[in-house]
């Protein structure tokens, strides 16, 4: 089941970071080592819960967001949290953008754009 | 003064590279140049002297530093009255050096190359001479003996054997040390394994 990310629980959360930071380390050919990893791992989800600007998103949104990041990022990709920011951030706009897309221009098959979660009853 | 002198002259390299003044370096050909046929010829200190315009205490000075250094030999004659009769200045022929090989007929270019694999076979004896494993005596000789004109060694301003062979030990137990053969992706696996572990 999709959770929005201030629903998750930080415990499950810091593990699911933990695998997205290692394979975006793999994937950008740095090597970094297990404690840093986690550190990260530890800071970044539990700003994502923290942080309203977020608090919509769902966690495959910052897979997604990783994803783009790595491949499609200005900048030169590093591992660290303002590098994190920068791509979460940017794939929230895109996702903002889709959503008006869809639900204000009534536009079809727009990237990105993820029906949004029914509440819980 | 009936000899003449030879087209050429051949200044041999262990003469050429001696300490001795440039001039008898040059004495040293003139004299081999005169010396063809013989091996040895008869000129006076004055004909030396006329043909370089020098003084003859200057000729005898270069002829002597050529005589101490063992260049050249050099044997007086006398009569019954003890005079001066001949003079006579021989080439002291070396096996190894460029003038034996030049007599025997060959061109310059051979002789460069057999004063090239004098100096090797000098090299080579004194580095096996070192207590060390043979491979690496093999590998330093290797190293240090690339080169057509001039080997490697030679270009060096300062090359001590023994010094440069307790480098070379030293380097080849840095280089041999096992390397870390985990290929990269490997190796970040683990450290996320590590990670997984410490959270």
């Amino acid at each position: 089941m999709i959770k929005l990310l201030k629903q998750e629980d930080l415990k499950e959360l810091t593990e699911k970071v933990l695998d997205l930071i290692a394979k975006t380390s793999v994937e950008i050919g740095h090597k970094t080592d297990a404690k840093t990893m986690v550190s990260l791992a530890k800071i970044f989800s539990n700003d994502l819960i923290k942080e309203k600007r977020f608090a919509k998103m769902t966690f495959n949104q910052v897979q997604d967001a990783f994803h783009q990041g790595v491949r499609f990022g200005k900048d030169e990709p590093f591992l660290n949290i303002r590098t994190f920011y920068k791509w979460t951030y940017a794939h929230k706009k895109v996702i903002d953008d889709a959503r008006y897309q869809v639900e204000m221009l009534n536009q079809k098959n727009v990237p990105f754009y993820q029906e949004p979660l029914k509440l819980l009853k | 003064m009936t000899e003449k002198p030879n087209y050429y002259a051949i200044i041999p390299s262990n003469v050429r590279y001696s300490s001795l003044k440039p001039n008898a370096k040059l004495l040293y050909g003139e004299i081999t140049a005169l010396s063809n046929k013989l091996g040895y010829c008869f000129a006076s200190n004055f004909y030396f002297a006329d043909l370089y315009g020098v003084s003859k205490n200057t000729v005898s000075r270069w002829l002597s530093d050529l005589n101490k250094l063992g260049f050249i030999t050099i044997k007086i004659e006398r009569n019954s009255n003890k005079e001066i009769t001949k003079r006579i200045i021989g080439i002291v022929k070396k096996d190894d050096t460029p003038i034996y090989e030049k007599v025997k007929g060959n061109n310059t270019s051979i002789n460069t190359t057999s004063t090239n694999i004098s100096i090797k076979e000098k090299f080579v004896n004194e580095v096996m001479t070192f207590d060390y494993p043979k491979e690496m005596l093999n590998d330093f000789i290797n190293y240090w003996c690339e080169g057509k004109k001039k080997m490697r060694f030679q270009k060096q301003s300062t090359f001590e054997i023994k010094l440069r062979l307790v480098r070379w030990a030293k380097n080849q137990k840095q280089w041999s040390k096992p390397k870390n053969t985990m290929s990269k992706l490997d190796s970040q696996i683990n450290e996320w394994q590590k990670a997984k572990d410490l959270l």
